[in-house]
Protein backbone atom coordinates (compact mmCIF):
# COMPACT_ATOMS: atom_id res chain seq x y z
CA UNK A 1 0.00 0.00 0.00
CA UNK A 2 1.47 3.39 -0.73
CA UNK A 3 1.86 5.83 1.99
CA UNK A 4 1.27 9.47 1.23
CA UNK A 5 3.13 11.46 3.91
CA UNK A 6 0.02 14.24 4.15
CA UNK A 7 -1.99 15.45 6.59
CA UNK A 8 -5.21 16.97 6.49
CA UNK A 9 -5.29 20.96 7.15
CA UNK A 10 -8.46 20.46 9.45
CA UNK A 11 -6.42 17.56 11.52
CA UNK A 12 -3.35 19.67 11.75
CA UNK A 13 -5.34 22.78 12.91
CA UNK A 14 -7.54 20.68 14.95
CA UNK A 15 -3.96 19.59 16.86
CA UNK A 16 -2.46 22.82 16.79
CA UNK A 17 -5.86 24.30 18.38
CA UNK A 18 -5.06 27.27 15.42
CA UNK A 19 -8.00 28.37 12.85
CA UNK A 20 -7.70 26.51 9.40
CA UNK A 21 -7.56 29.91 7.32
CA UNK A 22 -4.42 29.97 8.85
CA UNK A 23 -2.82 27.36 6.91
CA UNK A 24 -4.77 28.78 3.96
CA UNK A 25 -3.46 32.26 4.00
CA UNK A 26 0.35 30.57 4.02
CA UNK A 27 -0.77 29.01 0.99
CA UNK A 28 -2.06 31.95 -0.41
CA UNK A 29 1.23 33.81 0.09
CA UNK A 30 3.34 30.79 -0.82
CA UNK A 31 5.07 30.09 2.63
CA UNK A 32 3.84 26.36 2.22
CA UNK A 33 2.86 24.49 -0.39
CA UNK A 34 -0.27 22.22 0.30
CA UNK A 35 -1.80 18.94 -1.35
CA UNK A 36 -4.54 18.20 -2.84
CA UNK A 37 -6.15 14.55 -1.56
CA UNK A 38 -9.84 14.39 -2.96
CA UNK A 39 -10.19 17.84 -3.12
CA UNK A 40 -9.09 18.07 0.34
CA UNK A 41 -6.69 20.44 1.43
CA UNK A 42 -3.54 18.42 3.18
CA UNK A 43 0.04 19.37 4.42
CA UNK A 44 3.43 17.26 3.53
CA UNK A 45 4.72 16.04 6.71
CA UNK A 46 8.40 17.90 5.55
CA UNK A 47 6.63 20.98 5.74
CA UNK A 48 5.60 21.01 9.84
CA UNK A 49 8.62 22.29 11.25
CA UNK A 50 8.14 24.96 8.72
CA UNK A 51 4.77 25.55 9.54
CA UNK A 52 5.27 25.41 13.46
CA UNK A 53 7.68 28.14 13.14
CA UNK A 54 4.89 30.34 11.18
CA UNK A 55 2.86 29.38 14.13
CA UNK A 56 5.13 30.57 16.57
CA UNK A 57 5.29 34.02 14.38
CA UNK A 58 2.14 34.95 14.10
CA UNK A 59 0.30 33.39 17.79
CA UNK A 60 3.22 34.30 19.78
CA UNK A 61 4.88 37.45 18.66
CA UNK A 62 1.93 38.63 16.78
CA UNK A 63 3.20 39.05 13.37
CA UNK A 64 0.78 39.41 10.52
CA UNK A 65 0.75 37.82 6.92
CA UNK A 66 2.51 40.12 5.52
CA UNK A 67 5.35 40.91 8.54
CA UNK A 68 5.74 36.94 8.22
CA UNK A 69 6.25 36.83 4.69
CA UNK A 70 8.75 39.67 4.43
CA UNK A 71 10.64 37.84 7.61
CA UNK A 72 10.49 34.43 5.71
CA UNK A 73 12.54 35.75 2.81
CA UNK A 74 14.90 37.96 4.87
CA UNK A 75 15.17 34.67 6.70
CA UNK A 76 16.02 32.82 3.38
CA UNK A 77 18.52 35.31 2.27
CA UNK A 78 20.12 35.56 5.92
CA UNK A 79 21.00 31.06 5.23
CA UNK A 80 22.16 32.37 1.70
CA UNK A 81 24.66 34.57 3.31
CA UNK A 82 25.61 32.59 6.51
CA UNK A 83 26.48 30.05 3.75
CA UNK A 84 28.16 32.68 1.76
CA UNK A 85 30.12 33.43 4.78
CA UNK A 86 31.15 30.00 5.34
CA UNK A 87 32.77 29.62 2.25
CA UNK A 88 34.52 32.80 2.15
CA UNK A 89 35.85 31.93 5.68
CA UNK A 90 37.03 28.79 4.48
CA UNK A 91 38.60 30.41 1.41
CA UNK A 92 40.35 32.84 3.62
CA UNK A 93 41.69 30.07 5.51
CA UNK A 94 43.23 28.45 2.53
CA UNK A 95 44.85 31.60 1.52
CA UNK A 96 45.91 32.46 5.06
CA UNK A 97 47.87 28.83 5.15
CA UNK A 98 49.33 29.47 2.33
CA UNK A 99 51.36 32.65 3.67
CA UNK B 1 22.90 32.67 42.57
CA UNK B 2 22.35 36.43 41.58
CA UNK B 3 18.79 38.10 41.79
CA UNK B 4 17.33 38.45 38.53
CA UNK B 5 15.02 41.59 38.34
CA UNK B 6 12.66 40.54 35.89
CA UNK B 7 11.13 43.86 35.41
CA UNK B 8 14.71 45.62 34.64
CA UNK B 9 14.59 42.72 31.83
CA UNK B 10 11.38 43.50 30.01
CA UNK B 11 11.78 46.94 30.87
CA UNK B 12 9.20 47.61 32.61
CA UNK B 13 8.10 49.73 35.67
CA UNK B 14 6.90 47.55 38.63
CA UNK B 15 3.39 48.54 38.66
CA UNK B 16 3.20 47.76 34.99
CA UNK B 17 -0.36 46.09 34.02
CA UNK B 18 -0.64 43.07 32.33
CA UNK B 19 -1.45 44.69 28.86
CA UNK B 20 2.22 46.34 29.23
CA UNK B 21 3.97 43.12 30.09
CA UNK B 22 2.74 40.91 27.61
CA UNK B 23 3.70 44.14 25.14
CA UNK B 24 6.89 44.49 26.44
CA UNK B 25 7.57 40.75 26.23
CA UNK B 26 6.08 40.40 22.46
CA UNK B 27 8.63 43.25 21.32
CA UNK B 28 11.40 42.08 22.84
CA UNK B 29 10.65 38.36 21.64
CA UNK B 30 10.20 39.83 18.24
CA UNK B 31 13.80 41.24 18.33
CA UNK B 32 15.43 38.11 20.40
CA UNK B 33 13.78 34.86 18.93
CA UNK B 34 16.05 32.04 18.05
CA UNK B 35 13.56 31.83 15.39
CA UNK B 36 14.45 34.88 13.85
CA UNK B 37 18.12 34.97 14.80
CA UNK B 38 19.36 31.75 13.06
CA UNK B 39 22.83 30.34 14.89
CA UNK B 40 22.87 33.40 17.32
CA UNK B 41 23.63 32.14 20.60
CA UNK B 42 23.42 35.68 22.19
CA UNK B 43 19.68 36.48 21.38
CA UNK B 44 19.35 32.86 22.11
CA UNK B 45 20.64 33.60 25.65
CA UNK B 46 18.82 36.89 25.53
CA UNK B 47 15.40 35.02 24.59
CA UNK B 48 15.44 32.80 27.54
CA UNK B 49 15.96 35.68 29.73
CA UNK B 50 13.06 37.49 27.96
CA UNK B 51 11.03 34.42 28.50
CA UNK B 52 11.59 33.59 32.03
CA UNK B 53 10.82 36.93 33.02
CA UNK B 54 7.58 36.81 30.60
CA UNK B 55 6.59 33.01 32.45
CA UNK B 56 6.76 34.91 36.03
CA UNK B 57 5.44 38.49 35.26
CA UNK B 58 2.89 37.44 33.19
CA UNK B 59 1.30 34.99 36.03
CA UNK B 60 -0.64 36.75 38.83
CA UNK B 61 0.48 34.32 41.12
CA UNK B 62 4.07 34.00 40.39
CA UNK B 63 4.42 37.68 39.91
CA UNK B 64 2.53 38.11 43.32
CA UNK B 65 5.67 35.36 45.04
CA UNK B 66 8.14 37.23 43.00
CA UNK B 67 6.97 40.55 44.22
CA UNK B 68 6.87 39.13 47.46
CA UNK B 69 10.07 37.09 47.37
CA UNK B 70 11.67 38.03 44.79
CA UNK B 71 14.83 39.86 46.11
CA UNK B 72 15.11 37.24 49.20
CA UNK B 73 14.61 34.84 47.26
CA UNK B 74 16.07 32.27 49.72
CA UNK B 75 12.85 32.69 51.66
CA UNK B 76 11.25 31.38 48.73
CA UNK B 77 11.51 27.66 50.05
CA UNK B 78 8.16 27.82 52.00
CA UNK B 79 6.45 28.67 48.96
CA UNK B 80 8.12 25.74 47.22
CA UNK B 81 6.62 23.60 49.99
CA UNK B 82 3.21 24.85 49.23
CA UNK B 83 3.98 24.58 45.41
CA UNK B 84 4.83 20.37 45.91
CA UNK B 85 1.85 19.97 47.80
CA UNK B 86 -0.16 21.47 45.22
CA UNK B 87 1.58 20.04 42.16
CA UNK B 88 0.71 16.53 43.38
CA UNK B 89 -2.82 16.92 42.04
CA UNK B 90 -1.82 19.12 39.07
CA UNK B 91 -0.37 18.13 36.32
CA UNK B 92 2.54 20.65 35.33
CA UNK B 93 3.00 21.23 31.61
CA UNK B 94 5.67 23.12 30.15
CA UNK B 95 5.26 26.69 27.95
CA UNK B 96 4.62 26.37 24.54
CA UNK B 97 4.99 30.32 24.04
CA UNK B 98 8.67 29.82 23.20
CA UNK B 99 9.62 25.85 22.44
CA UNK B 100 12.22 26.13 25.79
CA UNK B 101 11.85 23.26 28.26
CA UNK B 102 12.65 23.18 32.38
CA UNK B 103 16.50 23.39 31.69
CA UNK B 104 16.52 26.65 30.31
CA UNK B 105 15.51 28.68 33.16
CA UNK B 106 17.76 30.21 35.28
CA UNK B 107 18.84 28.68 38.93
CA UNK B 108 17.02 31.64 40.65
CA UNK B 109 14.18 31.03 38.38
CA UNK B 110 13.90 26.80 39.31
CA UNK B 111 14.44 27.79 42.78
CA UNK B 112 11.42 30.05 43.69
CA UNK B 113 9.23 28.37 41.06
CA UNK B 114 10.70 24.54 40.51
CA UNK B 115 10.32 25.28 36.26
CA UNK B 116 8.49 26.28 33.90
CA UNK B 117 4.22 25.86 34.34
CA UNK B 118 1.63 27.23 32.79
CA UNK B 119 0.73 30.07 30.26
CA UNK B 120 0.65 27.71 26.99
CA UNK B 121 -1.74 29.02 24.56
CA UNK B 122 -2.79 25.43 23.56
CA UNK B 123 -2.39 21.71 24.35
CA UNK B 124 -0.37 20.87 20.56
CA UNK B 125 2.11 18.54 21.18
CA UNK B 126 5.18 20.42 20.12
CA UNK B 127 8.49 19.58 18.83
CA UNK B 128 11.07 19.65 21.64
CA UNK B 129 13.38 22.32 21.56
CA UNK B 130 16.44 22.05 18.70
CA UNK B 131 20.17 22.06 20.90
CA UNK B 132 23.24 23.45 19.28
CA UNK B 133 26.80 22.00 19.92
CA UNK B 134 30.15 22.68 18.20
CA UNK B 135 32.65 20.02 17.91
CA UNK B 136 36.29 20.93 17.17
CA UNK B 137 38.33 18.67 15.21
CA UNK B 138 41.69 18.53 13.14
CA UNK B 139 41.88 18.14 9.59
CA UNK B 140 43.49 14.47 10.36
CA UNK B 141 40.49 13.68 12.03
CA UNK B 142 38.25 13.95 9.26
CA UNK B 143 40.00 12.42 6.24
CA UNK B 144 38.70 9.08 7.56
CA UNK B 145 35.08 8.11 8.84
CA UNK B 146 34.83 7.27 12.37
CA UNK B 147 32.74 6.88 15.57
CA UNK B 148 33.01 9.35 18.25
CA UNK B 149 30.73 9.52 21.44
CA UNK B 150 29.52 13.11 22.48
CA UNK B 151 28.17 13.86 25.76
CA UNK B 152 25.09 16.26 25.10
CA UNK B 153 23.36 17.24 28.38
CA UNK B 154 24.20 14.30 29.94
CA UNK B 155 23.47 12.05 27.57
CA UNK B 156 26.31 10.15 25.35
CA UNK B 157 25.44 10.83 21.70
CA UNK B 158 27.06 7.85 19.37
CA UNK B 159 27.96 9.43 15.99
CA UNK B 160 29.69 8.69 13.08
CA UNK B 161 31.72 11.78 11.55
CA UNK B 162 31.50 11.38 7.54
CA UNK B 163 35.08 11.90 5.62
CA UNK B 164 35.70 14.91 3.94
CA UNK B 165 33.31 16.81 6.09
CA UNK B 166 34.24 21.08 5.86
CA UNK B 167 35.07 23.72 8.45
CA UNK B 168 32.09 25.73 9.18
CA UNK B 169 29.01 22.31 8.04
CA UNK B 170 26.14 21.74 10.22
CA UNK B 171 24.85 18.32 10.73
CA UNK B 172 21.82 17.44 11.78
CA UNK B 173 21.06 14.28 14.70
CA UNK B 174 17.61 13.70 14.46
CA UNK B 175 15.66 13.57 17.66
CA UNK B 176 18.53 14.31 19.92
CA UNK B 177 17.36 17.64 20.93
CA UNK B 178 14.74 18.59 23.51
CA UNK B 179 12.00 16.88 24.83
CA UNK B 180 8.78 17.98 22.80
CA UNK B 181 5.64 19.22 24.85
CA UNK B 182 2.68 17.33 25.16
CA UNK B 183 3.73 14.60 23.46
CA UNK B 184 5.58 15.93 20.69
CA UNK B 185 8.58 14.92 19.08
CA UNK B 186 11.97 15.29 20.44
CA UNK B 187 13.67 18.11 18.61
CA UNK B 188 17.00 17.81 16.82
CA UNK B 189 20.67 18.23 17.40
CA UNK B 190 22.46 20.39 15.58
CA UNK B 191 26.57 19.89 15.51
CA UNK B 192 28.44 22.58 13.72
CA UNK B 193 32.17 21.41 12.66
CA UNK B 194 35.44 23.21 13.55
CA UNK B 195 38.11 22.27 11.84
CA UNK B 196 41.96 23.03 12.70
CA UNK B 197 44.38 22.28 10.53
CA UNK B 198 47.97 21.40 11.76
CA UNK B 199 48.99 19.62 8.41
CA UNK B 200 51.30 21.33 5.76
CA UNK B 201 48.07 20.61 3.21
CA UNK B 202 45.65 23.66 2.12
CA UNK B 203 42.51 22.58 1.35
CA UNK B 204 39.43 23.99 -0.65
CA UNK B 205 37.20 21.34 -0.11
CA UNK B 206 38.05 17.94 -1.66
CA UNK B 207 41.16 19.25 -2.83
CA UNK B 208 44.77 19.44 -1.36
CA UNK B 209 47.39 21.76 -1.96
CA UNK B 210 51.08 21.92 -1.02
CA UNK B 211 54.42 23.33 -1.88
CA UNK B 212 57.42 21.45 -2.17
CA UNK B 213 61.22 22.45 -2.15
CA UNK B 214 62.77 21.50 -5.66
CA UNK B 215 66.80 21.77 -5.30
CA UNK B 216 68.18 24.01 -8.64
CA UNK B 217 69.60 20.66 -10.09
CA UNK B 218 66.75 18.68 -10.08
CA UNK B 219 64.84 21.23 -11.70
CA UNK B 220 67.35 21.70 -14.12
CA UNK B 221 68.02 18.59 -15.36
CA UNK B 222 65.12 16.29 -13.89
CA UNK B 223 64.84 13.39 -11.50
CA UNK B 224 62.49 11.77 -9.08
CA UNK B 225 61.27 12.98 -5.76
CA UNK B 226 59.27 11.62 -3.49
CA UNK B 227 56.80 13.73 -1.86
CA UNK B 228 54.10 13.41 1.08
CA UNK B 229 50.59 12.69 0.29
CA UNK B 230 47.94 13.00 2.85
CA UNK B 231 48.21 8.98 4.03
CA UNK B 232 51.25 8.17 2.51
CA UNK B 233 53.97 8.90 -0.61
CA UNK B 234 53.95 9.29 -3.71
CA UNK B 235 57.10 9.36 -5.95
CA UNK B 236 57.11 11.98 -9.10
CA UNK B 237 58.78 12.20 -12.10
CA UNK B 238 60.27 15.92 -12.26
CA UNK B 239 60.66 17.40 -15.84
CA UNK B 240 63.86 18.43 -16.83
CA UNK B 241 63.76 22.66 -16.96
CA UNK B 242 60.80 23.10 -14.67
CA UNK B 243 60.30 26.38 -13.66
CA UNK B 244 59.46 28.05 -10.25
CA UNK B 245 56.29 28.09 -9.23
CA UNK B 246 55.16 24.98 -11.40
CA UNK B 247 51.88 22.90 -10.43
CA UNK B 248 51.49 19.30 -10.36
CA UNK B 249 48.60 17.31 -10.29
CA UNK B 250 48.29 14.14 -8.29
CA UNK B 251 44.84 12.22 -9.64
CA UNK B 252 42.78 11.36 -6.88
CA UNK B 253 45.43 11.89 -4.02
CA UNK B 254 43.16 14.70 -2.41
CA UNK B 255 40.79 14.53 0.41
CA UNK B 256 37.36 12.56 0.41
CA UNK B 257 34.37 13.65 -1.26
CA UNK B 258 31.73 14.41 1.21
CA UNK B 259 29.29 11.28 1.07
CA UNK B 260 30.78 10.37 -1.78
CA UNK B 261 32.20 6.42 -0.92
CA UNK B 262 36.16 6.08 -2.39
CA UNK B 263 35.35 9.70 -4.41
CA UNK B 264 38.98 11.94 -3.45
CA UNK B 265 39.64 15.25 -4.40
CA UNK B 266 43.02 15.94 -6.46
CA UNK B 267 46.70 16.94 -5.17
CA UNK B 268 48.13 19.73 -6.17
CA UNK B 269 51.96 20.10 -5.79
CA UNK B 270 53.67 23.24 -6.76
CA UNK B 271 57.56 23.49 -6.96
CA UNK B 272 59.28 26.03 -5.20
CA UNK B 273 62.70 26.02 -6.56
CA UNK B 274 65.85 26.54 -4.07
CA UNK B 275 68.84 27.97 -5.46
CA UNK B 276 71.98 27.08 -3.39
CA UNK B 277 73.80 29.16 -0.68
CA UNK B 278 77.13 29.27 1.20
CA UNK B 279 78.07 28.71 -2.61
CA UNK B 280 82.25 27.38 -2.71
CA UNK B 281 84.79 29.02 -4.58
CA UNK B 282 85.09 26.89 -7.34
CA UNK B 283 81.25 26.54 -7.28
CA UNK B 284 80.86 30.47 -7.82
CA UNK B 285 83.46 29.76 -10.54
CA UNK B 286 81.63 27.30 -12.30
CA UNK B 287 78.28 29.77 -12.09
CA UNK B 288 80.23 31.99 -13.83
CA UNK B 289 81.27 29.99 -16.63
CA UNK B 290 77.85 28.90 -16.79
CA UNK B 291 76.77 32.56 -17.10
CA UNK B 292 78.87 33.11 -19.81
CA UNK B 293 77.79 30.26 -22.14
CA UNK B 294 74.11 32.66 -22.43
Amino acid sequence: METKNVITVTEFCQHYNIPEQFILSLNEYELVELAKENNTPCIYITEIQTIEKLIRFHFELDINMEGIHAITNLLNKVERLQEDVKALNNKLMFYEQGT
Amino acid sequence: MPFIDYYKVLGVPKDADTQTIKKAYRKLARKHHPDLNPGDLEAEKKFKEINEANEVLSHPENRKKYDEYGKDWQHADAYNQAKQQQSQSQQRQYSNSSQFNEGDFSDFFESMFGGAYGGSRNQAGFRGQDYNAELQLDLKDVYTSHKRTLTVNGKNIRITIPAGIENGQVIKISGHGGPGVNNGPKGDLYITFTIHNSTKFQRDKANLYKTVDLDLYTALLGGNITVDTFDGKAKLTVKPETQNGTRVKLKGKGFPVYKKADAFGDLYITYQVKTPTNLTEKEKALFTELSKLR
